[in-house]
């Protein structure tokens, strides 16, 4: 029997309640979003007593589906001052599913400012305990220290020093099955987690069986088919699991879509030396993993292990994102000096694209060098992970710096970092930036897809035609994803084989034992973004915040030369349905 | 004529040993194809999932049959994705 878990920490109690009906048909991002828009007051202070932190398994999470094991965490973000969801794998998804828990959430503030806070949850009992010892201590420490102490691998989420330090670029790290770090990284919910005083909050689902369909035949059938497309596919089969996610260096500086020097150039001189083909040469040299999996019953494995030249760890869940923003994007050629700052952001807990999005913005600033690699990894360590002054500035994020410093040319949309991809030369992309509800994501409707990887048919990246309806049917179709649990990259296979998405609704159905159909899944689709865009206008983001910021309709980017020319009556178009 | 093509990602397999940054320079007759110059290096054209020349994509119905012109640069990857 599902239930809902709420942690209060205003006079620290808990109390299981059961699912109200219309929260029934909900999951993940669904289920995070319509309830931070019933409960959260819109214009409340991210960081204050109202605000609330949503953890939330996907409507399929827990079962034997392929690739369902994402949470969705959810919240009023500090960083956009909108809503938020950021998903991430990891162990605690399922942890959760199998413990019959449809959502954590967490609200108030402790009344002591000086205290910190573990929540604990198993089979028979819900704690909340005062923490110390792992106070300012890093993510990976502390999944250690936590999993030690329980003598087994016990799912956690947690913050690090940026965290508890609130900073905007904070995020919540969950450990992997190998008690490494995957990352709910966007939007700056884990100042909201520190806000509220909790350090981590631990999963024991021991005792717990898997969750069971009700309609178990129907589920394994459709489980097969869908499971079947996910190899079928080239990119979910072959491309994802062989070079992971940063084989898009190469292509998108082919494309010229890949930004350069803080966004001034969209191709990188030094792409092959930070490629993903270097990459997994690199790490199969060394003796990592290329092929990984961030989730159990994860088929796909884009993520990889990769090991220091002396063939130890160094980072996993080595992201194109990531690399595109500390390589072109800071003008860092260095591999190496890349995954250490990919694994020094992991331990203190801040979202790797933001951070790394600053760092342009810092570097044209004059604050360090453009290519200074070895800086970023100080600065990381020594200032923000220590709450310097100057790290309290860059912990703030891009939007941030770019204010402190006088910088015009700061890529960020509703105050968050723009990713890899530029919008003058990614045009899909550039609507996705502008009108998505939590603000310049490219995984709220990746448009990349079509533009540049010709899945789901091609749209010319360079023009304006078909990019709105490209991008308003990609977010529509992610919000829904978003809700299962599902990895988003089951929409390369979904986008082309009609199987994949008829599977995955069969699977729901037997799931619950309901009839949803296709429309039933794009009508959740909209609801979700009506939901959100709603409690958005509410917090005061107007229309005049679904715009990219003014550089980039001024300057023209290379090899293109092209700008952003959508009129703002074009983007508002989005919205009509 | 000239052209420069570049391959990537599994394709690279086809490379000779002496290719730098996966591209090699290819020295074709005039009004060769697409297909002639995956050809040269025995690329099936098959497994030509997104191509650019000039860094502008080339519309999948067209691989089979674009022609090359002097200096092209082309830039041919299997399926790939990420994000």
């Amino acid at each position: 029997m599902d239930r809902i878990v709420r942690v209060n920490m205003s006079d620290l109690t808990t109390k299981i309640e059961p699912v109200p009906d219309a929260w029934v048909p909900l999951g993940g991002r669904a289920l995070t979003s319509t309830i931070i828009a019933a409960e959260v007051p819109p214009a409340c202070h991210a960081l204050g007593q109202s605000n609330k932190l949503v953890f939330a398994p996907g409507l399929l999470t827990g079962t034997a589906a392929a690739n369902s094991g994402r949470i969705s965490v959810g919240a009023k973000s500090p960083l956009t001052g909108g809503i938020k969801e950021s998903n991430a794998g990891g162990t605690a998804a399922r942890a959760l599913a199998k413990l019959g828990i449809k959502a954590l959430i967490i609200e108030g503030t402790p009344k002591a400012a000086d205290k910190w806070y573990s929540v604990h949850i198993a089979k028979d009992a819900i704690t909340i305990g005062e923490e110390t010892d792992l106070v300012g201590k890093g993510n990976y420490c502390l999944v250690n220290q936590v999993q030690a102490r329980h003598g087994k691998p016990v799912a956690v989420m947690s913050i690090g020093p940026a965290g508890e330090m609130k900073m905007l670029t904070a995020n919540i790290s969950v450990a992997d099955p190998e008690s490494h770090i995957r990352s709910a990284g966007r939007g700056g919910l884990g100042a909201v987690m520190g806000a509220k005083r909790v350090k981590f909050v631990s999963i024991d689902d021991t005792g717990t069986p898997p969750v069971m369909p009700k309609k178990a035949a129907e589920f394994k059938e459709a489980a097969r088919v869908f499971a079947q497309t996910l190899l079928d596919h080239p990119v979910s089969g072959q491309g994802l699991p062989t070079y992971g996610t940063n084989v898009l260096v190469n292509i998108l500086n082919e494309a010229g879509g890949l930004p350069t020097r803080n966004f001034t150039s969209g191709q990188f001189a030094a792409h092959d030396k930070i490629s993903g083909e270097t990459m997994h040469d690199i790490i199969v040299a060394r003796g990592g993993m290329p092929t990984h999996g961030c989730h159990p019953g994860c088929q796909i494995q884009c993520s990889q292990v990769y090991n220091d030249k002396d063939g130890k760890y160094l980072t996993s869940g080595f992201e194109y994102e990531t690399i595109w923003g500390m390589g072109a994007d800071c003008c860092i050629e260095d591999l190496d000096d890349i995954a250490t700052a990919d694994h020094i952001m992991d331990d203190i807990g801040v979202d790797s694209i933001e951070t790394a999005v600053m760092f342009g913005v810092a570097m044209e600033a004059g604050v360090l060098k453009f290519g200074d690699g070895k800086e970023v990894c100080r600065m990381l360590s020594d200032e923000i992970g220590k709450g310097t002054a100057l790290g309290r500035i860059l912990g703030g994020g891009a939007a941030n710096v770019g204010r402190v410093y006088g910088v015009t040319r700061v890529p960020v949309v509703k105050n968050q970092g723009i990713p890899a991809y530029d919008p003058r030369a990614v045009k899909g992309i550039g609507v996705t930036y502008a009108m998505s509800t939590m603000g310049a994501d490219h995984t709220s409707g990746y448009a990349v897809a079509t533009n540049i990887l010709s899945v789901g048919g091609h749209v010319d990246p360079l023009s304006k035609a078909g990019q709105v309806e490209l991008a308003r049917n990609l977010n529509i179709a992610t919000a829904a994803i978003d809700s299962t649990g599902m990895c988003l990259f089951i929409a390369f296979p979904a986008l082309d084989i009609p199987a994949c998405l008829t599977s995955l609704i069969d699977m729901i159905n037997a799931r619950f034992d309901i009839k949803l159909t296709g429309d039933d899944v794009t009508a959740l689709g909209k609801a979700v973004l009506k939901t959100e865009h709603a409690f958005n206008v509410a917090a005061g983001l107007t229309k005049e915040h679904d715009r990219l910021p003014e550089f980039f309709s001024l300057e023209p980017i290379a090899p293109h030369n092209v700008v952003w020319d959508f009129t703002p009556e074009e983007l508002d178009a989005y919205w009509d349905f | 004529m000239n052209i420069k093509l570049r391959l990537y990602a599994t394709l690279r397999s086809y490379l000779p040993p002496d290719a730098a940054a996966g591209q090699v320079s290819l020295q074709l007759p005039e009004a060769a194809t697409i297909p002639d110059a995956l050809a040269r290096l025995g690329v099936p054209v098959a497994l030509a999932h997104i191509v650019l020349i000039n860094n502008r994509h080339v519309l999948r119905d067209d691989i089979a049959v674009r022609k090359l012109g002097e200096g092209d640069e082309l830039a041919v990857f299997p399926a790939i994705g990420g994000g």
